[in-house]
C-alpha cells in the first residue's frame, strides 16, 4: 500500500467516526437545548398567567379571554401537586395546580415542538451534508497535496532506479524545497558517490594490479626459457619446466582477459564501424580450423541471413571468438558445432558435457565449469560485457544434448 | 651485432641479454633513461629494446632523441602498457615494433631479427643455414637450391625456428606465434605437432637433413651451425 493511501485511510476512518458520533450527539444536544428553551417559555407564561387568573372570576359557560387552545383550566380534585413538565405527542406540556377561590384548578399550558423538530431535522441534514463535503474535500486536497509533496520522492526513486554504479557521472538528484527530501537526497547522493568511488578504486586496482603483474610475469617467462636452454636437461626437469610454462601462459592469458574487461568497462573502445557479422565469424572459423580438425569436430554453418552491426571491430572479434572457441574447447572429440545467423541473432550450438550449465552463474567472473581446469573463467563475462555495451542480449540454453549461446544483435 | 636493452627491471634485462647472446648479439644494458641517452649518443646499435616506463621518465623521449640525432637504429618497444594510444604514439615516433609484456624471449628474438633484416640487409633478404635458404621478401624456401612449397604456417614455423636456432623454443611460444592475432584462446598444443610433421616431411623430401629436434614435449630445437 502506498504511503499516500495509508494516510488517507486514517483520515477517512477518523472522519467516519466523527460523522457517526457527532451527528447523534449534536441532535441530542440540540433537542435538549430546544426543549429547555420551550420549558422556560412555558414557565414564563405560567408565572405571567397565575396572578391574572387569581383575580379573575370564573364564570362557567362563558369563555375566558385568558384561556385558549394552548392554555386550559379545569377543576381538579385532591391536594396540591407540584408542577410537572412532560412531552406528549408533538407537544410540550406544563401542568400546574393552583387555588382560585378555595377551589383547586389544574392549569395546563402546551407548546408545539413539531416546528422545532423540523428545524432540528433541517439543521442535522445540513450538518451532515457539510461534513460529507468537508470530508470529500479533505480527501481530494490531501491526495492532490500528497501527490505534489511526494513528487520529489518519486523523482529520486526514478533516478535511483536508472543509476548504475559504473556511470561516469555522479548521481544528481536535484534540490527539493522539503527539508526531509533534501536530506534524503543528500544522503542518497553521498551513498552513491561512495559506492562509485569504491567501484572506481576497485576498477583501478584491477587495472593497475594487472599491469604491474606483467613485468614479473615477463621475468618469470624469460627465466623459464633460459632454463629450457640449460644442458644437460633431463626429461623430469623438462616436464617440470613445461608445467611451469603452461601455468605462466595461463597467468598471462588471465591477465590479458582482466585488462580487456577493465578496458571495456572504461569505454576504451569508442570507435565503431559497420561490420558484417558473417564475415568476422567466417574469418575466425578459418583461424580455428586447426583446432576444429584436431578435435575431429563437425562444423555446420547456417547463414540464413547476414547482419551488419555498428560496433568496434576488435570487440566483435573478441565476442564471436570467445563463443566459438568455447564451443570448440568444451566440445567432446567427434562432436558437432552449429553456427547460425538468423532473425538478427548469432548463435553457436555445440555438443559437450551432458548436463546444463548453471544459467544464472555462467556470465559471472571465474564461474567456470569445474570439469575444465584450463578455462580461464573470464570469456563469458567478457561476452556479457560486450553485449551490454551494444545493447545485445545473450542467452544460454541446453536442449537435446546441445549447449547453445544466442546473441540477439537486432530485434 | 649490437643490441641496447633499455629496461629498468634488471632480472628481465639480463634474461634478454642471456638469450640473445646465443645468437652472437652483443648486448648492453641501460637501466634508466639517462644511461640510455648517453649510450645512444656515443654508439650505434642495430636494435634498441626500449621499455617506455622508466624510473626517470617516459622512454618515448629516447625515441625523440634518436630522431633528433638522425640515428637510424631499429627500435622495439617492450611495455607493460598496451593501449592502442601508446602503440600508435610509439610507432609514430619511429619505433619499428611494439611488444607487450609478458613475451616469450623467442618471440622477441624473432622480432629483433626481423627489424635487423629490414634495416640492415635492404636488398638482401636471404637467410641461410647450411643447405637451407629462405627469401624473407618473397617468402620462399630452397633446399640445396631446390624450391620447396610450404604453407604459410609452415613457412612461419620454419622462420621462427631458424631465427631461434640452437635454442629450445617452447611449444607455448610457437602456438602464440602461429595463432594469427596472438590471442592464444586454446590450451591445445597438438596442432603444432601436425604442422611440424608436415614441415619436416617436405624439407626432407627435398634432401634436407632433419635438424629439428623435439625436446621432451617441452618444445623444439633447430640445430644448425
Amino acid at each position: 500500500m502506498r504511503l499516500l493511501n495509508k494516510t488517507i485511510q486514517y483520515y477517512f476512518i477518523l472522519s467516519m467516526v466523527l460523522l457517526l458520533v457527532a451527528v447523534p450527539v449534536f441532535y441530542l444536544v440540540l433537542r435538549k437545548i430546544v426543549i429547555a428553551n420551550i420549558d422556560a417559555d412555558l414557565v414564563a407564561t405560567k408565572t405571567q398567567l397565575i396572578p391574572q387568573l387569581q383575580v379573575m372570576e370564573i364564570k362557567p359557560g362563558a369563555p375566558n379571554p385568558l384561556l385558549n387552545n394552548d392554555v386550559t383550566l379545569e377543576k381538579s380534585q385532591g391536594g396540591k401537586v407540584p408542577d410537572s413538565l412532560y412531552t406528549s405527542e408533538s407537544h410540550r406540556l406544563l401542568s400546574s395546580h393552583l387555588v382560585i377561590n378555595q377551589e383547586t384548578y389544574r392549569l395546563q399550558i402546551k407548546s408545539s415542538i413539531a416546528n422545532h423538530q423540523k428545524l432540528i431535522g433541517s439543521i442535522i441534514v445540513l450538518q451532515c451534508v457539510l461534513l460529507i463535503l468537508l470530508l470529500a474535500g479533505l480527501l481530494l486536497v490531501n491526495q492532490e497535496l500528497s501527490r505534489r509533496i511526494w513528487k520529489p520522492f518519486y523523482q529520486t526513486l526514478r533516478k535511483l532506479r536508472a543509476y548504475k554504479v559504473d556511470d561516469a557521472d555522479p548521481l544528481q538528484l536535484g534540490n527539493s524545497a522539503v527539508a526531509e527530501f533534501r536530506e534524503l537526497n543528500t544522503a542518497v547522493e553521498q551513498l552513491a558517490e561512495r559506492s562509485r568511488k569504491a567501484y572506481v578504486a576497485q576498477k583501478e586496482f584491477a587495472e593497475n594490479a594487472s599491469h604491474e603483474m606483467r613485468t614479473p610475469l615477463a621475468i618469470f617467462q624469460g627465466k623459464l626459457e633460459l632454463l629450457m636452454q640449460t644442458d644437460p636437461l633431463t626429461e623430469e626437469q623438462a616436464e617440470l619446466i613445461t608445467d611451469l610454462a603452461t601455468a605462466s601462459q595461463r597467468m598471462a592469458r588471465l591477465n590479458k582477459g582482466l585488462i580487456l574487461l577493465t578496458r571495456i568497462q572504461n569505454g576504451q573502445f569508442p570507435e565503431t564501424e559497420e561490420i558484417a557479422v558473417k564475415k568476422t565469424a567466417e574469418h575466425l572459423l578459418s583461424q580455428y580450423q586447426a583446432q576444429i580438425e584436431q578435435k575431429n569436430l563437425q562444423l555446420e554453418k547456417d547463414w540464413l541471413d547476414d547482419i551488419t552491426v555498428n560496433v568496434n571491430p576488435t570487440l566483435l572479434e573478441v565476442l564471436l571468438g570467445n563463443l566459438l572457441s568455447n564451443a570448440i574447447r568444451h566440445n567432446i572429440p567427434g562432436g558437432r558445432i552449429v553456427v547460425k545467423l538468423a532473425n538478427g541473432a548469432f548463435s553457436v550450438r555445440n555438443t559437450g558435457q551432458p548436463y546444463a550449465l548453471p544459467e544464472d552463474r555462467i556470465f559471472e567472473r571465474f564461474a567456470k565449469s569445474s570439469a575444465d581446469a584450463d578455462s580461464m573463467g573470464l570469456g563469458l563475462e567478457i561476452v556479457n560485457k560486450i553485449c551490454g555495451l551494444y545493447g545485445f542480449t545473450v542467452r544460454y540454453a541446453y536442449e537435446s544434448q546441445y549447449h547453445s549461446f544466442t546473441v540477439q544483435m537486432k530485434s | 651485432m649490437k643490441i641496447l636493452i633499455i629496461e629498468d627491471e634488471l632480472a628481465l634485462g639480463k634474461s634478454i641479454a642471456a638469450y640473445l647472446q646465443a645468437e652472437s648479439y652483443t648486448c648492453e644494458l641501460a637501466p634508466d633513461r639517462k644511461t640510455a641517452l648517453d649510450k645512444i649518443e656515443s654508439f650505434d646499435y642495430d636494435c634498441i629494446l626500449l621499455d617506455i616506463s622508466l624510473p626517470d621518465g617516459n622512454g618515448l623521449y629516447v625515441l625523440q632523441a634518436l630522431k633528433e640525432n638522425h640515428k637510424t637504429d631499429g627500435v622495439i618497444i617492450i611495455s607493460a602498457r598496451d593501449s592502442i594510444d601508446d602503440r600508435i604514439k610509439g610507432l609514430q615516433l619511429g619505433a619499428d615494433d611494439y611488444l607487450v609484456k609478458p613475451f616469450h624471449l623467442s618471440e622477441l628474438s624473432a622480432r629483433i631479427a626481423a627489424v635487423i633484416r629490414r634495416r640492415r640487409f635492404s636488398g638482401s633478404n636471404l637467410l641461410e643455414a647450411e643447405e637451407l635458404s629462405l627469401n624473407t621478401q618473397a617468402r620462399t624456401v630452397q633446399v640445396n637450391g631446390q624450391p620447396v612449397e610450404l604453407t604459410r604456417t609452415e613457412y612461419d614455423l620454419l622462420l621462427y625456428l631458424l631465427t631461434n636456432r640452437n635454442r629450445v623454443v617452447s611449444k607455448h611460444a610457437i602456438a602464440e606465434h602461429l595463432s594469427a592475432d596472438g590471442e592464444g584462446l586454446f590450451d591445445n598444443y597438438d596442432f603444432i605437432y601436425a604442422h611440424m610433421k608436415n614441415l619436416r616431411r617436405k624439407l626432407m623430401a627435398a634432401g634436407w637433413k632433419d635438424r629439428i629436434k623435439a625436446v621432451y614435449g617441452m618444445g623444439y630445437k633447430m640445430e644448425v651451425s
